[in-house]
């Protein structure tokens, strides 16, 4: 019955409405806008850096570097190992070299 | 009579607590120093409204916004606007602090129409009427001050 519909009824509507409105409005306000250059053109959401060319470009770069790095270590490893084989000589040679010595000193002087 | 330079009389605070206060308000941010004073105040609010004695919190000018919702109903949802505000503070991310500045948003709009409307309906105002437009408008300013193109350079 429209009779039973008061004045009071009416503006709780209309406030409970003005409510949820103003939510709506703050909710669409305060979202994150994306950025605009000084043309009006709307920034890609990605890094032109990151897209997926530049990604493979980027790891068949790392690749070439990590492949250079091996061949380093490669080389690397080697010159180790020759420092080692001439240490080992080395050692031999003063140990030669010592118990001559010690023969000579052992030798009666004349 | 004389002051320390920088207070005002009847403020109770010297400059001391006032170069505090701007200390804290540059640590925390301007929205986040509002949202920590809203959220405090809306709980104030809505356990006064829960606990204070009906007969203190009723009345025609009361009329609209007791019919959209009873005495308690409001105050639990004050408590729970204030403590959003609050963990929005303490969050310290983007989307809390707009949750937390939106809801305020609703519930200050609903109670600002909702106290004004008797002014209009039955001819009786409510004291709180002025205070809670112009809480919706320091909310609004902040929301649109923070809104859009503004909000990738605010510190949230």
């Amino acid at each position: 019955m429209a009779a039973s519909i008061q004045p009071v009824d009416v503006a709780a509507t209309i406030t409970a409405f003005g409510g949820v409105a103003a939510i709506a409005v703050g909710a669409r306000a305060t979202r994150r806008q994306p950025e605009v250059d000084s043309h009006g053109r709307v920034a890609l959401p990605v890094d032109p850096a990151d897209r997926p060319a530049a990604l493979r470009e980027r790891i068949a770069a790392l690749e070439a570097q990590l492949r250079d790095a091996l061949e380093d270590v490669g080389d690397l490893k080697e010159r180790i190992a020759m420092l080692e084989a001439l240490r080992t000589t080395l050692e031999a040679l003063e140990n030669e070299q010592r118990r001559g010595t010690a023969k000579t000193r052992r030798t009666p002087a004349r | 009579m004389t002051r320390p330079p920088g207070s005002a009389a009847g403020t109770g605070g010297g400059p001391v607590r006032r170069v505090r206060v701007r200390a804290w308000l540059e640590r925390v941010g301007l929205l986040r120093g509002y949202l920590c004073l809203m959220g405090v105040g809306t709980m104030t609010l809505g356990m006064l409204l829960t606990w204070l004695p009906a007969h203190e919190v009723s009345g025609a000018s009361y009329a609209v916004v007791f019919h959209i919702a009873p005495r308690e109903v409001w105050g639990f949802v004050f408590i729970v606007v204030g403590v959003v505000a609050l963990w929005g503070v303490a969050r310290r991310s983007r989307q809390s602090a707009r949750l937390a500045i939106v809801s305020l948003l609703g519930l200050q709009a609903t109670w600002s129409l909702g106290l004004a409307a008797p002014i209009v309906l039955r001819g009786t105002a409510n004291a709180l009427a002025p205070v809670t437009w112009l809480m919706l408008l320091a909310t609004s300013v902040f929301v649109f001050w923070y809104s859009g193109g503004d909000a990738r350079r605010t510190r949230w």
